[in-house]
């Protein structure tokens, strides 16, 4: 049996709230990303931000992967006016097939460890492990050295045991 | 009797429609575009109410039943604060 820490909880819940704040209907892994860099005090967020990646770059580099993908199919993101007021309505998002994988990802890397905690370091890889969609287009337009992140990521897993 | 070469009055430069070439671009793309369809949703559905507009004819417009509209809508606006016309007005 493994159980979501306090951290965990708190990085999966945070994330509904930036989807919301970035107008998603759902929540996405970009999101989970966006709350690992939120939440002070975990590896996770250390790992990220020592990597230039603080919740602020994050968002940047999602709006960049936005507009890129726009682009290749001749849209330009600032002939629209996109201006709504953020949801702050109560009602919980659901997770999307991205956030999903994340999770199942996360449980993947306990298991293998026989860890019985699932920690925000384990939703890091899940999220860095991400083959294809807006994650890892957003870190190779950010150029971001992926691999080195997950190495970091690991080796601040906890002790197994 | 007149003939009119229509195409005298047509801009000759032709519309240039990037092609996708990797599919990763392109999938990213319908992606985006998707969301870009729904930003631009919230962001003018919130415009229409705001300037007086009823949610029959936001559906209508939309292409939607009116359940539909309010059931994606209604929350977010009244959370904003738009002042929503009630079906009588």
């Amino acid at each position: 049996m493994i159980r979501l820490t306090k951290e965990a909880r708190d990085v999966v819940e945070r994330a509904g709230k930036e989807a919301r704040t970035i107008a998603s209907g759902s929540i996405e892994a970009e999101h989970i990303l966006l709350a690992l860099a939120g939440r002070e005090g975990t590896a996770a967020q250390h790992i990220l931000a020592s990597a230039g990646l603080a919740h602020e770059a994050l968002l940047a580099a999602i709006e960049q992967e936005f507009e890129q993908s726009l682009a290749s199919v001749g849209v330009l993101v600032g002939e629209f006016d996109l201006n709504a007021q953020a949801d702050s309505s109560k009602g919980r998002l659901g997770l999307a097939a991205s956030a999903r994988l994340v999770l199942e990802r996360a449980l993947a890397v306990a298991k293998r460890r026989c860890d019985n905690r699932l920690e925000p370091i384990h939703l890091l890889l899940g999220v860095l492990d991400a083959k294809a969609g807006t994650v890892p287009r957003m870190f190779a337009l950010a150029e971001v050295d992926v691999a080195d992140l997950a190495q970091r990521a690991e080796a601040a897993l906890p002790a197994t045991g | 009797m007149i003939f009119v070469n229509y195409s005298c009055f047509m801009d000759k430069t032709k519309p240039r429609i990037p092609k996708v070439k990797d599919p990763a671009d392109g999938l990213a793309a319908v992606v985006a575009l998707r969301r870009l369809a729904d930003r631009l949703e919230d962001a003018t559905v919130e415009r229409a109410m705001r300037e007086g507009w009823s949610w029959p004819q936001v559906a209508e417009a939309l292409g939607v039943t009116r359940q539909a509209v309010h059931k994606k809508h209604a929350k977010r606006l009244i959370a904003v604060g738009v002042e929503l016309r009630r079906r009588s007005d």
